[in-house]
C-alpha cells in the first residue's frame, strides 16, 4: 500500500473508530430517508478525504464530520476541515473547522457554539500548538465538557 | 384452464409479463412446444478483478496469501454483489481484511479524475456555478455554511472534489 493511503487509512479508520465509541448512529441521510451508512471506498480513498455526509444521531441530532488531506514530508496533514453537529431540523448547534474569516487569536481553528444564541464569535478549538484538529475534542464540546 | 386457452401464445412487452403468463399456464401447451438448446454464459470477470484485487493488496500488506474461504461471509457477499460494506461491518473486520479492502478500492489517478469530473459536473448544473468559480467564493469563507443542511453537505463535498481535481491533474499532467 502506497504511503499516502496508508496514512489516510490510518486516519479514516481511527476517526470510524472515534465515532462508533461517542456516537450512536442510526444511519446516513439522503433526502428524507435514513438509510445504512455505507463505506464509501470512493470518497474515503479516491478523494483523499473523509466526509460522512450528514448522519443521524439516537438522540434525534445529526453530525457530519468532513476532512480534507495532503501528505508532507511523509505525514498526513489535515488541510481542511469541518465537524458540524446540529439538531433533527437542521439547525446548526456545534461548527468546528478551519477556515480563514476570523482574524482572532483562534484562528485558524475555531469552534462556533449556537446552543445557546445565534452569537458568531468563535471559541478556541484544539490546542493551538498543533496543525491538525482533535476529533475528540469535538464530541467533548457537544458532551458538553468544554463549555 | 385447458378449455378455454388460445390457441396461440400471445406476444408481450417484457420478460416479466412472459413469466407471469407463462406461469399461470404451465403445461397448457407443452403439445405445441419445441425442443430448444441454449447456452448460458454468466460473466465471472468482475467478481474475480475485485477480488484479485483484494487478493493482491492483502498479499502486499501481509506477505500472505489469502483464500476465499477465508474471508468474512458479508466481505464474501460484498464482493460477489458489488455492494459496499456499511461502516459498522467494515469496522468489525480483521484489520489486514480491513485495510486490504481499503487498498483493492483504489482505481487508478485517470479513473479516479474521471469520477470527479462527473461530480464537479453535476454541481456545477444543480447550483448553476463554474467549479472555479465556487472555490474562488467560498474558499475560507463561512457563507459556505449559511445554506440548507443539503446545500452545506454538497459544497463541502464539492470544495473537496475540486481540490482532488486539481491535484490530480497537475499529476497527469
Amino acid at each position: 500500500m502506497p504511503l499516502d493511503d496508508a496514512l489516510i487509512y490510518k486516519r479514516v479508520e481511527y476517526l470510524l473508530q472515534q465515532i462508533f465509541e461517542n456516537l450512536t448512529v442510526i444511519g446516513q441521510i439522503d433526502g428524507n430517508e435514513v438509510e445504512e451508512w455505507v463505506f464509501d471506498y470512493e470518497n474515503f480513498a479516491e478523494s483523499k478525504r473523509f466526509a460522512t455526509k450528514w448522519l443521524q444521531l439516537a438522540d434525534g441530532n445529526r453530525i457530519m464530520l468532513c476532512e480534507e488531506y495532503d501528505i508532507e514530508e511523509y505525514e498526513l496533514k489535515i488541510v481542511r476541515y469541518a465537524y458540524i453537529y446540529s439538531d433533527m431540523n437542521g439547525s446548526e448547534l456545534l461548527r468546528a473547522e478551519n477556515a480563514h474569516p476570523h482574524n482572532v487569536f483562534t484562528d485558524p481553528h475555531h469552534i462556533h457554539d449556537f446552543r445557546f444564541g445565534k452569537s458568531k464569535k468563535p471559541k478556541p478549538f484544539q490546542r493551538q500548538d498543533l496543525d491538525n484538529p482533535d476529533i475528540t475534542e469535538f464530541f467533548a464540546h457537544i458532551r458538553g465538557n468544554r463549555l | 384452464m385447458a378449455g378455454n386457452k388460445p390457441e396461440k401464445a400471445p406476444s408481450f412487452a417484457s420478460i416479466e409479463e412472459a413469466s407471469e403468463w407463462w406461469d399461470e399456464r404451465s403445461g397448457d401447451y407443452w403439445d405445441k412446444a419445441k425442443e430448444v438448446h441454449f447456452d448460458i454464459q454468466i460473466d465471472k470477470k468482475p467478481l474475480h478483478k475485485i477480488y484479485k484485487q483484494f487478493q493482491t493488496a492483502y498479499k502486499e500488506l501481509t506477505g500472505n496469501s489469502i483464500d476465499w474461504r477465508d474471508i468474512p461471509e458479508n466481505l464474501q457477499n460484498s464482493l460477489r454483489t458489488f455492494q459496499p460494506l456499511s461502516v459498522k461491518e467494515f469496522i468489525k473486520l480483521p484489520q489486514n481484511i480491513r485495510m486490504a479492502y481499503f487498498a483493492s478500492h483504489k482505481s487508478p489517478d485517470n479513473v479516479v479524475l474521471n469520477k470527479i469530473k462527473k461530480r464537479l459536473a453535476f454541481y456545477e448544473n444543480k447550483y448553476g456555478i463554474t467549479s472555479e468559480d465556487f472555490y474562488r467564493k467560498y474558499h475560507n469563507s463561512e457563507s459556505l455554511y449559511e445554506g440548507s443542511p443539503e446545500q452545506v453537505c454538497d459544497f463541502l463535498l464539492w470544495h473537496g472534489d475540486y481540490r482532488r481535481y486539481l491535484e490530480l491533474k497537475n499529476a497527469i499532467r
